[in-house]
């Protein structure tokens, strides 16, 4: 036993070694990298922008604070060009493991974002977590005006996304999802869009719809509804309000649970696609307001609209996407793929045309689980 | 030297010098197939692994485990070609480690020294037996399969079925290829075949329930690394340390640590058995001094490794998947089936 203790205690020698920082420089020669934004240029070079933490000198001379974190804006032919050069002028060393989110440009996303991404997916310093998020315009000036110097912007980013478990109107994608869905088979992928807006005159950021890729490129927006039916076709969506329309007036569910079964059959040589989506859900507004009782067929009524509210939202969405947009993002030629291989063989060359032939079939099966009081007698 | 080893023991070594193969797997054994089949292929290794053994079990039950000792010139052969077997593998198995901490740990650090300090540290663990290395096995194997199964529950909320595959989709061919291609690369089957002599209890059974747990759990670790990562699983280098890092519960993040700890302690003892098995095989043979032989491998050892140190061409013709199939194949069924012969002859030469 003596011995194997020797062996135990030998093999903890190099464990303590072989941890991450060991022969690291201290964390005030250190930069410490929380979100990184990629623009394209006209001449095909790369800005590359990054949000750092301030890890020295919390104030000025004069007793001031210094900004919390700072932003670092430089060129590259490349973006791992870029983030080294970055820097380069002051000799610290970048630490890119606690990158939270990386932001797409407007300009980059048009025109394809698979190559700026290669260096993310190669480098062992990135965690193939880190959200990725796109933006209507420019990511460094996305974060200029994001930025209020003492607050993170990227983690607030982050919050925001991780609330898609939580938020059917939020999508969210990591780095690893979005490059298995970019090589997957048939597949277009999608990304939340973050965009900023004033509270108080202090910039605060928030999600604001979807962006859909086919090919790497960008193809088109999602705006909430649609993002909130994407949710429920990929199986993502879990809590939150839906408004909708009754005849006497708007109303509101509050979904508690849901999930949504996807299969596909053949007729001939269509694929049927068969959306089912169960929703658990409380009665968070009624139409009229004033709080009176409802009844049973107005519960019911309620009921059957939010049904057809979400069943219609979903259909519109299959055909934006497969018959308009022809990006295949929330994924159902998997299915085909995974079901019937021969037929997906077939059809790997034309899958787009054949997407936009098939069928969707949506069928949404809601429980009222509770109506914030009894009904009316 | 000449102590022996329960068979419990013996296969707890064997798993975890197994586990340390498939932890530190990396997607271009398993590129012509889809992710599906990369489970499905554990099957095929399991049935490949029994045929390629069933020579050594005849030649056992035909003439008993001691005759596995090296006798004579054919002892003094078999001798030679196990310990260039066991040399090979030990700098292959060090060469993927460094090639990790090289890239995944201190990817701006150079690791020789990292690299030498586990050689000194094999060596001393082959210096104090199988006995030593054995009990370390039992020791580790719990912790080890137990941060196993807390990654496993952690990555549960991470599955995606859609990252599934159909079976078969590029063919059983390729399947099989990949199967033997993973053969080729368990030396434990060499390592078995020739330490049989020193185990105790029943070594026969062992074998099967070892097959069968190794399997069981490789198709566990690949079912999560292709569900888990799906398409990403082939850009990665170590998929198995990506899908770890991916890993969260509660306030922890990140849990490569724990794979890079059960890497490292696998790693010990895969190369401390293997240089203590050079050291019995050649010492035997030729009567030289274990101690001797234990220093000459650990020297040679460094220098192959350092030669191989940050040159990823060198690491890859190192890393041959064929090269290493060719070495068990000629180490396990063939030099059975000759020593199978070799008895035979002998036996009839007497009765003449």
């Amino acid at each position: 036993m003596r011995k194997a203790a020797i062996i135990l205690i030998a093999f903890l020698c190099t464990v303590a070694l072989l941890n991450r920082n060991a022969f690291k420089d201290d964390i005030s020669n250190r930069t410490v990298v929380q979100g990184i934004g990629i623009d394209i240029n006209d001449d095909e070079t790369y800005t590359v922008t990054l949000e750092t933490i301030n890890t020295e000198n919390y104030s000025n001379s004069d007793g001031s604070a210094k900004p919390v974190m700072n932003l670092r804006i430089v060129d590259g032919k490349t973006v791992s060009s870029a983030i080294k050069s970055a820097f380069s002028f002051d000799g610290k060393t970048p630490v890119l493991s606690q990158n939270r989110v990386i932001i797409i440009g407007k300009d980059l996303a048009e025109k394809g974002i698979i190559e700026a991404l290669d260096f993310f997916i190669r480098d062992a310093e990135n965690y193939p977590t880190v959200q990725v998020a796109a933006v209507e315009e420019k990511a460094a000036d996305f974060f200029k005006n994001a930025s209020d110097e003492s607050s993170v912007v990227s983690r607030n980013i982050e919050k925001i996304l991780l609330t898609s478990d939580e938020d059917i109107a939020v999508t969210s994608i990591t780095l690893c999802e979005l490059a298995n869905r970019a090589e997957s088979k048939g597949q277009a992928f999608y990304m939340p869009i973050v965009s900023t807006f004033k509270e108080k005159d202090k910039p605060e950021v928030k999600s604001n719809g979807t962006a859909v890729f086919r090919n790497g490129k960008y193809v088109c927006n999602l705006d909430d509804e649609e993002t909130i039916a994407l949710n429920f076709l990929c199986n993502n969506a879990r809590k939150g309000a839906i408004d909708f329309y009754t005849d006497n007036g708007p109303a509101a569910i509050s979904v508690i649970k849901s999930s949504t079964a996807r299969s596909v059959d053949y007729s001939s040589d269509t694929p049927n696609f068969n959306v089912k989506i169960k929703i658990e859900a409380d009665i968070a507004e009624a139409s009229g307001g004033g709080g009176y009782n409802l009844s049973e067929g107005e519960v019911s009524t309620l009921n059957r609209n939010a049904e057809e509210k979400i069943e219609n939202s979903v259909k519109s969405l299959c055909q934006k996407l497969y018959s308009v947009e022809k990006a295949d993002a929330p994924g159902l030629s998997r299915l085909i793929y995974i079901y019937y291989p021969e037929k997906f063989r077939a059809a790997e060359k034309n899958l787009s045309e054949i997407m936009t032939e098939s069928h969707y079939a949506v069928e949404v099966e809601m429980c009222i689980r509770r109506i914030g009081q009894d009904y009316s007698s | 030297m000449n102590s022996k080893i329960s068979a419990f023991q013996f296969y707890s070594i064997m798993l975890l010098t197994r586990l340390l193969t498939t932890l530190t797997y990396t997607p271009k054994y398993t590129e012509e197939i889809t992710v599906s089949d990369m489970i499905l292929q554990t099957l095929f290794r399991f049935v490949f692994g029994i045929i390629i053994f069933i020579p050594v079990f005849m030649l056992n039950k035909k003439y008993g485990v001691d005759n596995q000792k090296g006798n004579g010139a054919f002892g003094k052969i078999k001798a030679v070609i196990f310990t260039a077997v066991f040399f090979y593998f030990s700098v292959s198995t060090l060469s993927r480690l460094e090639l990790f901490a090289g890239t995944v740990i201190f990817p701006e650090t150079d690791v020789k020294f990292l690299l030498l300090l586990v050689i000194l540290f094999c060596a001393y663990g082959a210096y104090l037996g199988l006995e030593s290395i054995g009990r370390s096995a039992v020791l580790f194997v719990t912790p080890v399969l137990l941060s196993l199964i807390v990654i496993g529950l952690a990555l549960v909320k991470r599955i995606d079925w859609l990252n599934l595959s159909p079976l078969f989709y590029n063919g059983v061919l390729p399947v099989a290829k990949t199967a033997l291609n993973a053969v080729g690369r368990t030396v434990e089957y060499a390592v078995i075949a020739v330490s049989l002599p020193f185990i105790t209890g029943n070594a026969k059974k062992g074998f099967f329930i070892w097959m069968g747990v190794q399997t069981f759990i490789t198709a566990v670790i690949f079912f999560f690394v292709g569900t888990v990562l799906g398409e990403f699983n082939k850009m990665q280098l170590f998929p198995v340390y990506t899908i770890a890092s991916m890993a969260q519960f509660s306030f922890f993040r990140g849990l490569g640590a724990i794979i890079t700890g059960a890497w490292i302690l696998c790693a010990f003892l895969k190369i401390s058995l293997l240089i203590f098995l050079q050291a019995k095989l050649i010492s035997e043979a030729f009567g030289v001094k274990k101690i001797t032989v234990i220093a000459v491998s650990g020297v040679l050892l460094a220098a192959v490794c350092l030669f191989i140190s940050g040159n990823v061409d060198r690491f890859n013709i190192v890393d041959t998947s064929f090269v290493k199939f060719i070495l068990i194949l000629v180490s396990v069924p063939i030099l059975a089936i000759a020593e199978l012969i070799k008895e035979r002859v002998a036996k009839c030469a007497k009765q003449q």
